[in-house]
């Protein structure tokens, strides 16, 4: 069996990171879309990650804790937002918040 | 007193009435008309005078010493564009010769005339009498201005009090005729506007030391006067001068008027009101002719003569033409208006014989046909006055009520048949005389004869139809006529007897500059 | 030789004090004609002492000249008249004539409210008719000429209220100005020419062989259309149809100007220029006067209105004057117009008292005088047709017999019967006409009783009608011309004309052109010839035993015809239908000359009215209305084509901000899409 990698952390990381791409723009419920906003950040944390372990990066580790922090807080903000979308707009798809359109 | 602007005094005595006439409140209009009548005399007079100091031994036409009663001022000089060689200098230059004086004459014998027969208009008389001062002022100035700028200036202030006269005191059809009379004579002032231009900038006169273009006439008389190879040059082998001729001769041709030009007269003339019928015959269409002896003639000799059998044709056309549209006529002011047309045809190939007695009879016919023709037309508005139609065949037997008025109507009628005795006849034997002295034209004397018996046709004709045989019903009423009436008929009767009996009066004015005229010419 | 030029100037200047005096005087001041019978009898007695010192030899010629134009130049239009015998015979003629018919006049028209007018037009017209007669100059001949007219026509149209007067005053103008354009078409030949009008310059550069455009044809056109001038003021064919109904007119008018003066005024135009006349010219006046003479009194066969047919009367007797002057007898033709004026003035008077009798009435069918209760009439009326007739001891005689004697000798000389035939054909017509006129009148007493009895008429105004009469009744005796009834050689008259053609400086001109022309064309008479005088008298029997033939058929005719209805006329009428049908209605020439002239021109008129309203000025009309074509593409133009790009560009902005605006979904989504999408390309071409 070959070893792990660094190509197969950036393909891993690459792969969640369309995944997370692909809910936030296509799925059309703000609560995937956010799902798929922490699987953007987790991706880059990964990408961070391999790159600390592989190539001595020793900032790696620290951005990895900066991430998941911001990413808390910005999750905390989103569902306030999210809140408020839901009470303006009586729906979770986010395509029916397009007021401010043309 | 030789030093005195008389001519620029006859000039703008109207405007000084119009000064007045428009500070005055609209319903002094009794003091409007004299006011009017008072500047008009006045001008009546001062023209009596300068014919009393006249030196008729002086012939003018292209002399500048030989004119009398020069204002030469430098008005308008540009001096400075020596990069586009286009140093202009325009003068106000004022001028009388025989030929001037005698229409100067006319002018002033028709319009106190024409006052007195705007007495009554009660439309807005206030602005009737401010155009009629300007157009005053506008047909002395063209009469004595020698400078083409001045010309057409003063060419132009007629044109507007005459659209206005016509198209706010007119008959039924006032504002058509008012337009077409306006832009068919604004389209020949833009033809005489291009022709002087033309002249202006192949001019060429040396003043100060610099070289200037000049709009003085009688320096463009002045071969010599021209840049060599300019426009309008006579060594100038293309064909610009004959073009210009052209322009020039439509010009003039329009007002004369001269057939094919000739469509706006018969609905100005019956449209306007009688007064300004009196004027535009009597002395607007003079100034055609004016036009051509003062301006076209002496600044294009070459052409003159050339065309002289093609003129020649033109004014018989014009005679016989008229004549037969007059004999179908059931308007008497339009008869009256193609008559009109029929007697200055006899002006035009009077002029193209280009010979002493031929040019002498047309200079007469233009001053003896205005007295006669504003006598008809006064006659016109005397029995439309009363009847309000024109129509022939309304009137019948007038004689019986109005013996006064058929005495005046026939004078004038058989004036312009061309009675001997009565002075229309003496310049159209002229005419004829001179016409068949040119062997150009002598056919066309000779064919324009038979407009005699057309005319003694129409004339007679009519003179029958309105004031003979029996009385016509609606005609009960008829007044004779009123003193003011008498007043303006007696002057023009006795002028038109007077100058039939003696005619040497008007020829002695004539005889000089117009021998000279026509020397120059011919050479 | 003082005394004679102030005699000779107080004819014309009275004339014209007279005519001025009397247009000035207002109309309100009673028997204002008292002006001018002064001064035509000033006018009268001078030419009477000028007559006799012409009778007695002591007179000589008196010339002067107006320069009324004062022309600086190399033309001369200076009027020059002259007085040599002839014309103190034609003055005295006129003088005469104008004052006994003015003396009439009054009393004919007395109770006329436009007297005044009346008598300044009938001094203006004796005046002018001074200056024809002594008029040495063309030009000025003319102008008298139409002022001739110019009376003739108010007078004419004196009634004015009458439809008929009126149009025969103008049809007479009208039919005179034709002719007087032929007139003035000569005087500009001859000025151009020349450069002169004075006849007596003309004859001489002609007597030098200097002709009109250099060919003699052209002095005969110059001559044929001053002729034409002279045929329609003399009313001969083919113009003769005006005189007839000029006699609208009242009648003393009638006897001045249309049988006396002005009508004459042809033929002393004609004789003026006799001194250039052409042999050819003279044929051509020849031919004109002997068609007039016998038509004329053709057409007077059938007409039963007094003064028409002492109309057509004088249109015949014109004729023969002017077919004297064509056969070349001046002297004759001239003679021939003094007597005629005196015997046809006095039958116009005599026509107007009829009329003036029976209150109106002027067809001889319905008139019947008594000759015992008028006898002056009669007595004047029967020397007045005897005169006419030309029957011997009246004044007539000499001169018709002898033109027809002259006749004579033309057709033999020529062998063309034509003129001798025609004219002694003319002059039996003529006895017909004038006695059956005369028969009618006093002989045929007419059935309704009511016209027989004239009126009344008190005898102190009897005087004016009846003095004029009887002094021209006298003047038509024979002894006016010559001391012998029979002898025309020895009147005197005849022979101060004749001796004034010698005088001429043209005679000899004048003969030496015939000699030139003989053989190719109908030889002038030489009236100095020795044979030609042999010839003379040769015929003189003959044709004076014609004459009194064809007088005696004449009258035998008339008399069977008019007296007692021996023959009844009614039948002989209808016998000859197509021959008095195209007598009555005179020959069909008032109807040829409507359709051709009239109509013609009317229709002429109306069509070039046509043109000039519906083309000529159509075309102006076109032009502004093509002008208001372009003036509405230049509008479209602007509207679509230059505004329409503008709009264009705004439209395409609009359009592509259309579109760009709907990338704004307001979808959030999307928006992070794009921004992906395009941060990747950012990369990829910030790594390139």
């Amino acid at each position: 069996m070959t070893s792990i990698s660094l190509q197969h952390f950036l393909i891993l990381s690459f792969i969640l990171f369309s995944l997370g791409t692909y809910a936030v723009i296509v799925r059309k419920n703000i609560l995937v879309a956010l799902i798929g906003i922490e699987l953007i950040l987790n991706a880059a944390n990964l990408n961070f990650f391999a790159f600390s372990k592989f190539k001595n990066y020793q900032f790696g580790e620290l951005a990895i804790i900066f991430v998941i922090i911001i990413a808390a807080a910005e999750a905390a903000v989103a569902l306030a937002i999210f809140i408020n979308l839901y009470r303006n707009f009586a729906s979770i798809n986010p395509d029916k918040a397009n007021t401010m359109k043309e | 007193m030789a030093g005195f602007p008389i001519l620029s005094t006859i000039i703008f005595l109207p405007i000084f009435a119009v000064l007045i006439i428009l500070l005055l409140p609209k319903r002094l209009k009794t003091s409007i008309k004299t006011i009017s009548l008072v500047a008009f005399l006045l001008q009546t007079i001062l023209i009596l005078f300068i014919i009393s100091k006249f030196d008729f031994n002086l012939s003018g036409v292209i002399k500048l010493e030989e004119f009398q009663f020069v204002e030469k001022v430098d008005w308008i000089t540009v001096s400075n564009s020596a990069q586009l060689n286009l140093n202009f200098k325009i003068e106000y230059f004022l001028g009388v010769d025989g030929i001037s004086i005698v229409m100067l004459l006319l002018s002033g014998i028709i319009f106190p005339i024409s006052v007195a027969a705007s007495w009554n208009i009660d439309k807005s008389p206030k602005g009737y009498f401010l155009m009629l001062n300007l157009l005053n002022s506008g047909v002395m100035g063209t009469f004595v201005a020698l400078d083409l700028f001045l010309f057409f200036i003063f060419w132009e202030i007629m044109l507007l009090p005459m659209y206005f006269l016509i198209g706010l005191w007119g008959g039924e059809r006032k504002e058509y005729a008012a337009i077409k009379f306006f832009l068919y004579t604004l389209f020949g002032g833009i033809l005489l506007l291009l022709t002087i231009i033309l002249l202006a900038l192949s001019s060429s006169i040396i003043a100060d030391g610099i070289s200037y273009k000049t709009f003085n006439l009688i320096y463009l008389m002045d071969q010599n006067n021209y840049i060599k190879n300019g426009y309008l040059s006579i060594l100038n082998s293309n064909h610009i001068r004959l073009l210009a001729f052209a322009a020039l001769f439509v010009a003039f041709a329009i007002k004369l008027p001269i057939f094919p030009f000739h469509t706006w007269l018969p609905d100005a003339h019956v449209e306007a009101p009688t007064p300004i019928s009196v004027i535009l015959a009597g002395i607007l269409l003079k100034l055609g002719g004016y036009g051509f002896i003062r301006i076209l003639y002496p600044l294009f000799p070459e052409y003159s003569k050339e065309f002289a059998f093609y003129i020649a044709m033109l004014g018989s056309i014009n005679v016989i033409y008229g004549a037969l549209c007059a004999l179908a006529q059931t308007d008497f002011k339009k008869l009256i208006a193609y008559s009109s047309i029929s007697h200055m045809g006899y002006v035009m190939f009077g002029l193209a014989s280009l010979d002493q007695v031929g040019v002498l009879g047309s200079v007469m016919q233009m001053f003896n046909h205005g007295i006669i023709t504003s006598m008809l037309f006064l006659i016109v508005g005397i029995v439309y006055d009363r009847i309000h139609t024109r129509e022939i065949a309304k009137f019948g037997g007038l004689a019986l009520k109005a013996p006064i008025y058929t005495g005046f109507v026939t004078i004038a009628f058989f004036a312009a048949i061309g009675l001997p005795g009565l002075s229309a006849f003496i310049s159209e034997a002229f005419c004829y005389l001179g016409a068949f002295n040119n062997s150009d034209t002598r056919l066309f004397g000779a064919i324009s004869l038979s407009g005699v018996a057309l005319a003694a046709g129409y004339m007679l004709w009519t003179l029958q139809r309105i004031f003979f045989g029996k009385l016509k019903d609606n005609l009960e009423d008829f007044q004779d006529l009123t003193n003011r009436e008498i007043a303006m008929l007696i002057p023009l009767s006795f002028l038109v007897i007077l100058f039939g009996i003696y005619p040497s009066l008007l020829i002695q004015m004539l005889n000089n500059s117009i021998n000279f005229f026509v020397i120059f010419i011919s050479n | 030789m003082a005394t004679i030029n102030l005699i000779f100037f107080s004819i014309p200047l009275s004339a014209i004090v007279g005519f001025i005096l009397t247009f000035i005087v207002p109309k309100k001041i009673k028997r204002i004609y008292f002006i001018e019978i002064f001064f035509s009898l000033i006018t009268l007695l001078s030419s009477l002492y000028l007559l006799i010192l012409v009778l007695s030899k002591n007179f000589s010629s008196i010339h002067f000249s107006i320069d009324i134009f004062k022309l600086n130049s190399n033309f001369d239009l200076i009027f020059n008249y002259q007085a040599n015998k002839t014309e103190i015979y034609l003055i005295f003629l006129t003088a005469l004539i104008s004052f006994l018919v003015r003396l009439y006049s009054i009393e004919y028209l007395k109770n006329e409210e436009r007297l005044k007018n009346y008598f300044v037009v009938l001094s203006l017209f004796v005046l002018s008719m001074y200056g024809i007669i002594l008029s040495k100059n063309l030009f000025s001949l003319y102008i008298f000429w139409e002022l001739v007219g110019f009376c003739s026509y108010y007078l004419i149209g004196f009634w004015r209220h009458k439809e008929a007067a009126a149009n025969a005053a103008k049809k007479a103008f009208i039919v005179n100005r034709i002719g007087d354009i032929g007139f003035f078409l000569s005087i500009l030949i001859f000025a151009s020419t020349y450069k002169t009008l004075d006849l007596g310059n003309i004859s001489n550069a002609i007597g030098k062989e200097i002709y009109p455009f250099s060919q003699k044809e052209f002095l005969f056109i110059a001559l044929l259309l001053a002729s034409l001038g002279a045929f329609a003021k003399s009313a001969q064919m083919p113009f003769y149809v005006w005189l007839p109904d000029a006699m609208e007119g009242p009648t003393p008018i009638s006897a001045l100007i249309h049988a006396a003066t002005m009508v004459a005024a042809g033929v002393i135009l004609i004789s003026k220029l006799f001194a250039i006349s052409t042999a050819e010219f003279l044929l051509i006046v020849a031919y004109i006067g002997t068609i007039t003479a016998l038509a004329a009194s053709f057409i007077a066969l059938s007409q039963n209105d007094i003064k028409k047919i002492l109309a057509y009367s004088t249109i015949s007797q014109l004729g023969y004057m002017f077919a004297a002057l064509g056969f070349g007898a001046y002297s004759l033709a001239l003679g021939h117009l003094i007597a005629h004026a005196f015997f046809k003035a006095g039958l116009f008077l005599s026509a107007g008292y009829i009329i003036h009798l029976f209150e109106g009435e002027q067809n001889i069918k319905k008139i019947f005088i008594d000759k015992k209760k008028e006898k002056i009439l009669f007595f004047s009326f029967s020397i007045f047709s005897l005169s006419l007739c030309g029957f011997p001891f009246f004044s007539s005689f000499l001169t018709k017999d002898s033109i027809l004697n002259f006749s004579l000798i033309f057709s033999i000389e020529n062998n063309n019967y034509f003129f001798s035939a025609s004219l002694f054909l003319a002059s039996l017509l003529t006895s017909f006409y004038t006695f059956k006129l005369f028969f009618q009148i006093f002989f045929n007493k007419k059935e309704h009783n009511f016209l027989n009895h004239a009126r009344h008429i008190s005898s102190d105004n009897k005087t004016l009608y009846l003095a004029p009469i009887a002094i021209f009744a006298v003047l038509s005796l024979f002894y006016i011309f010559s001391s012998t009834p029979f002898d025309v050689n020895r009147s005197f008259v005849l022979n101060d004309i004749t001796s004034e053609l010698k005088l001429l400086a043209i005679h000899d001109f004048y003969y030496r052109h015939i000699d030139n022309t003989k053989g190719d064309f109908l030889n002038a008479l030489d009236l100095n010839s020795l044979e030609f005088n042999q010839k003379y008298i040769r015929y003189h029997l003959l044709t004076t035993l014609l004459s009194l033939l064809m007088f005696s058929i004449g009258i035998v005719f008339a008399a069977i015809l008019y007296i007692k209805n021996i023959l009844n006329p009614e039948k002989i009428k209808k016998k000859l239908f197509f021959i008095y049908k195209l007598s009555e209605k005179k020959l069909y020439f008032d109807e040829l000359y409507d359709i051709i002239f009239v109509d013609l021109t009317i229709y002429l008129s109306r069509f070039v009215a046509f043109i000039d309203k519906n083309i000529i000025d159509k075309t102006i009309e076109f032009v502004s209305y093509s002008t208001k074509i372009i003036a509405l593409l230049a509008k479209y133009l602007d509207k679509y084509l230059i505004d329409g790009t503008l709009h264009l560009i705004a439209f395409i902005f609009e359009f592509l901000g259309l579109l760009i605006r709907k990338i704004q979904t307001g979808k959030v989504q999307t928006y992070i899409a794009l921004s992906v999408l395009i941060m990747i390309i950012i990369y990829i071409f910030i790594t390139n």
